[in-house]
């Protein structure tokens, strides 16, 4: 099940106190890795009905790769939102039939050859929100923030590129809408595991993302950790929902 | 108010077992690593085996029989944080599984209605009914776990339900199979 | 075409009517057991003649797996096809399981 999307898996928004504030940290601590992977084990096998496991990974028996580094978002302690990213082999590039020739071509048509090598590739995964907390515009904004260098370039000297794998509903609704550009890199083949996620009209494909280039400097410079009101978050999802996104990608 | 109800053979015919293993768990935990069903399943037939004269036949029936009866306390848990338990007694001539969890009042209601059909309807059609039946389906669960360890090891079948205030119902199942399903008696052969 | 993983191993022999499976298949729902086993099935509709599936091999498989098996038995029995497994008497749940599966399809054999 890829990249980048939320789940939904409590009927209604909880009414939150605004006065709260979000906490958005990498997960560095085991009990806080365990947390995070327990938590998107919990939501991808309620909305999926799908398991995981860290030594045996294979899509067509419903079985997810756990990702390697892990970024957590905590309203008064408590774990709200998580997002995962493969440091080690990516998603697309296993599941993906991405090569790294592939990836290249894309980063020399960008100009950024000097910068970045396919060589030196991550992936942004598994997005998840609790359900209560859904629908508060808390995911889109935890995608965005969690576009920092900070947790994008963990454990790395050097830039890597980003890939994502995701349908292209999430593509609009999280990607353009929080200035984030993605180049498409093709189609996501058929996995038993996706049956419940993707359809023909919403399909899942790769993509490349060039961080310095394609993530807007607000989140790709937003240093991590960091607190944010939940009141700025609501309001600048009631913003976003008026504006129009900017383009899918290209 | 709590409501109880008792389907199937629920009546333990266990009174003072030589050996006796209680686990609990949080489901979550076998859902974030599937293999752990069968990890903990091989562990406790290992455990068990030494009860027996073939070890390694033992081991076989009895990690089957405990990773289906544990597969299905992990599937119908309604909230995967809530402990499950999983209990294994043994007397020499019985051995008896027991799980604890706590489930929706549709998959508890299914459950009564699949044990009212294991213990009265012949058992080889219903096996073949349901694999048809599933065949049409596309079902998460094959509804076959527990007709199976009737129709291979002639495991009684029983289950205690209990309706919780908030709806969701405890369920208490029990296994009880005759340890010469495991071995033959010893001049039998 | 081979498939394998750390727990169990899928072989269907190029042109011949011959699947192996084996090692320890406990896979989570009957819809994985869909896909674990949909090379069986290209191969089963792409051979002729008596097809033989050996799981003499395979010491372990769980409930949702006999719903997978199953699927392959109907296949076979939908095309009036020949069918053969081989099962092994040291492995006691194959003793126990597969006879059931001849009421499904009459022309299946198990073998030892």
């Amino acid at each position: 099940m890829t990249g980048a999307h939320r789940l939904i898996i409590g009927p209604e928004p909880q009414r939150i106190d605004d006065s709260k504030r979000m906490l958005i940290k990498i997960a560095t601590r085991r009990s806080e890795i365990l947390q995070c992977q327990y938590f998107i084990a919990e939501i991808y096998n309620s909305a999926y009905n799908i398991v995981f496991s860290s030594d045996i990974a294979d899509l067509d028996q419903a079985i997810e790769p756990y990702p390697d580094r892990y970024v957590m978002g905590l309203i008064d302690g408590k774990l709200v939102a998580a997002a995962g990213l493969y440091i080690r082999r990516t998603y697309v590039a296993t599941y993906g039939g991405i090569t790294d020739d592939e990836i290249d071509t894309k980063i020399t048509e960008a100009n950024m050859s000097h910068r970045y090598s396919a060589k030196r590739k991550r992936e942004y995964t598994k997005l998840v929100v609790r359900g209560n907390y859904n629908g508060l515009g808390i995911g889109r904004f935890f995608h965005a923030a969690t576009h920092s260098r900070s947790f994008l370039e963990i454990d790395s000297s050097e830039p890597n590129v980003l890939l994502v794998c995701a349908k292209q509903s999430i593509y609009r609704s999280m990607y353009s809408a929080n200035r984030i550009q993605t180049r498409i890199l093709k189609p996501f083949p058929h996995y038993a595991v996706h049956e419940k996620y993707c359809s023909p009209d919403d399909p899942m494909d790769s993509r490349l993302i060039i961080p310095e280039i394609d993530i807007a400097p607000q989140w790709y410079n937003l240093p991590l950790p960091g607190e944010f009101s939940l009141q700025e978050i609501k309001q600048r999802a009631a913003k976003e929902i008026r504006d129009e996104p900017g383009p899918v990608s290209w | 108010m709590s409501q109880v109800q008792l389907v199937g053979e629920w009546q333990s015919r266990i009174d003072d077992s030589i050996t006796e293993l209680k686990m609990r768990f949080v489901p979550l935990d076998l859902v974030a690593h599937w293999k752990r069903c069968g990890m903990v399943a091989d562990f406790l037939a290992h455990f068990l085996a030494y009860n027996f004269e073939e070890t390694s036949e033992a081991t076989n029936i009895v990690s089957t029989v405990l990773n289906e009866v544990l597969e299905n306390a992990v599937k119908f848990s309604c909230d995967k944080h809530t402990k499950i338990s999983l209990t294994l007694r043994h007397t020499g001539d019985f051995l008896e599984i027991e799980t604890t969890n706590v489930s929706t009042m549709n998959d508890a209601q299914s459950l009564v209605q699949k044990l009212t059909r294991i213990n009265n309807e012949d058992i080889e059609d219903l096996f073949v009914q349901q694999l048809e039946y599933t065949a049409a389906t596309d079902s998460s669960a094959s509804g076959l776990g527990l007709i199976s360890l009737k129709k291979d090891y002639n495991a009684s079948l029983g289950a205690k339900l209990i309706t919780l205030d908030n709806g969701k119902c405890e369920i208490v199942f029990r296994l009880l199979m005759a340890t010469d399903e495991i071995e033959k008696r010893i001049g039998d052969a | 075409m081979k498939i394998q993983t750390t727990e169990y191993t899928i072989d269907c022999r190029d042109a011949e009517p011959y699947a192996k499976l084996s090692g320890v298949l406990r896979l989570a729902s009957p819809a994985a057991y869909e896909h674990a086993f949909a090379p069986i099935r290209k191969h089963l509709a792409a051979t002729l003649g008596a097809y033989t599936l050996d799981v003499a091999q395979l010491t372990f498989m769980n409930s949702s797996g006999i719903t997978g098996l199953s699927r392959l038995v109907m296949q076979a029995r939908s095309d009036s096809r020949e069918l053969v497994i081989v099962v092994s008497d040291t492995v006691p749940w194959q003793r126990k399981t597969f006879g059931s599966l001849q009421k499904l399809y009459p022309k299946l054999q198990i073998r030892n």
